[in-house]
């Protein structure tokens, strides 16, 4: 592998490409899942209120 | 050109800054921005794997005799094709592309190059320029083509014989310690109007560009080590440049261990805030100064003749093509660091007010 990457160096550009590509990716997937939280927690709270008021 | 280089670089700097500022850093991005990262991205990863990298005759000639032979890919523009019965000879002149190599001394005469029938000539025209591998022969002091890489490249990126493909990496490594710094700046900026106003608001945009700050220093720092694997031999090599964004990331990781630490948010908004403002102060110092005064494996060290590729006093130091790429690609990173930081401010502020809400 090592090899490889050393002898087709446009290869190492690849691999750096996707690395960035990842890390924001991965960004974007822990945004989704506290969104998600929150969400069920504004949900949550909305059933609250509505039971207050009843 | 030096100085519309100059002005393109400021350009591709300051207007994403700009554009964010005016409207509104923490609103919801626009279709003009979500386009424009669009473009920016796809252009930019494009012309970093697509365009050749292209050495000259001499580098051919050089690397043709040593022992590690590597192929060299020549840019050169077709004068003249005469078919002989075995092989092509084609007449070429190095074209005029400039090389921090060797640009003093631009070859203006011809050269002969043999190709073999086995390749395809046909959509070659004269005044074409050709990227082709070249071998060197000694004995007939002539060029035999083995592959023909592009013809008539939008780009050409220059060969440097340790980097290889390598030096498109600038491209994809340098511009996220830039945007990094922007974002630090941008905390700055808003710890001293928390300071001032006693806003909330600006203590959650100050936390919120260190920590989109923090995802993309890490991202260099990674994509930097894959690099340094390649080139020096290791992952990690206690190079200055190397120790000083490990201290800024050490500082900016302490950043949210001080904000955590904290019950109160009237207290955690100002600790922090005096704590973003102190600790930018060591950032210029750590990113621009201290990797210039020591001897580095980074270009632009202590005792270094390229004084940084970059940002060089000598602007004709870095090739025509690999900067524009490289501008490009400091405008695609701060577009997403923008659209990045006005997700998670939004998100936050919701979070804070769901709290105000149970409580």
């Amino acid at each position: 592998m090592y090899n490889f990457l050393n002898d087709n160096s446009i290869y190492v550009v690849l691999v750096v490409a996707l690395i960035n590509w990842f890390g924001l990716f991965v960004y974007l997937m822990r945004t989704e899942s506290k969104l998600n939280r929150l969400e069920k927690q504004y949900s949550s709270n909305n059933l609250k209120s509505k039971g207050k008021n009843e | 050109m030096v100085t519309i280089r100059y002005v393109l670089m400021l350009l591709c700097i300051v207007l994403p800054i700009v554009l964010a500022f005016k409207h509104g850093i923490s609103s919801p991005r626009k279709k003009y921005w979500v386009i424009t990262t669009f473009i920016l991205v796809t252009s930019v990863i494009y012309f970093t794997i697509i365009p050749p990298i292209s050495g000259n005759f001499s580098d051919a000639r050089r690397l043709s005799n040593t022992e590690d032979f590597k192929d060299v890919d020549v840019s050169f523009i077709v004068s003249e094709i005469v078919l002989n019965n075995e092989q092509v000879l084609i007449t070429a002149i190095p074209s005029e592309i400039f090389h921090f190599t060797e640009k003093k001394n631009l070859e203006k005469n011809s050269y002969t190059v043999i190709s073999p029938k086995s390749i395809d000539f046909t959509s070659i025209e004269v005044g074409d320029n050709v990227v082709s591998t070249l071998n060197y022969i000694e004995e007939t002091n002539t060029y035999t083509l083995k592959k023909i890489i592009a013809v008539n490249p939008l780009l050409e990126y220059p060969f440097i014989e340790a980097l290889q493909h390598r030096i498109k990496n600038l491209n994809l490594h340098v511009p996220l310690h830039w945007t990094s710094f922007i974002a630090y700046l941008v905390s700055l900026i808003f710890s001293i109007k928390y300071l001032k106003h006693d806003n909330l608001e600006d203590d959650v945009i100050a936390s919120s560009a260190i920590k989109i700050g923090l995802i993309f220093t890490i991202l260099g720092t990674v994509t930097g080590m894959v690099w340094a694997k390649f080139n020096w031999g290791a992952y990690w090599n206690w190079d200055p440049r190397q120790t000083t964004i490990l201290v800024i990331m050490l500082i900016y990781f302490a950043y949210f261990g001080l904000r955590n630490s904290l019950d109160s948010f009237e207290k955690k908004a100002k600790l922090s805030a005096v704590y973003s403002i102190v600790s930018f102060i060591s950032v210029p110092v750590l990113m621009f100064i201290i990797p210039r005064l020591l001897p580095s494996l980074h270009p632009g060290g202590k005792d270094d003749g390229t004084t940084g590729p970059v940002l060089s006093t000598q602007a004709d130091m870095v090739d025509s093509s690999l900067a524009f790429i490289f501008y490009l690609s400091i405008a695609a990173f701060l577009f997403i660091y923008f659209w990045y930081l006005s997700i998670e401010i939004r998100q936050k502020m919701l979070e804070n007010k769901l709290r105000e809400q149970n409580v």
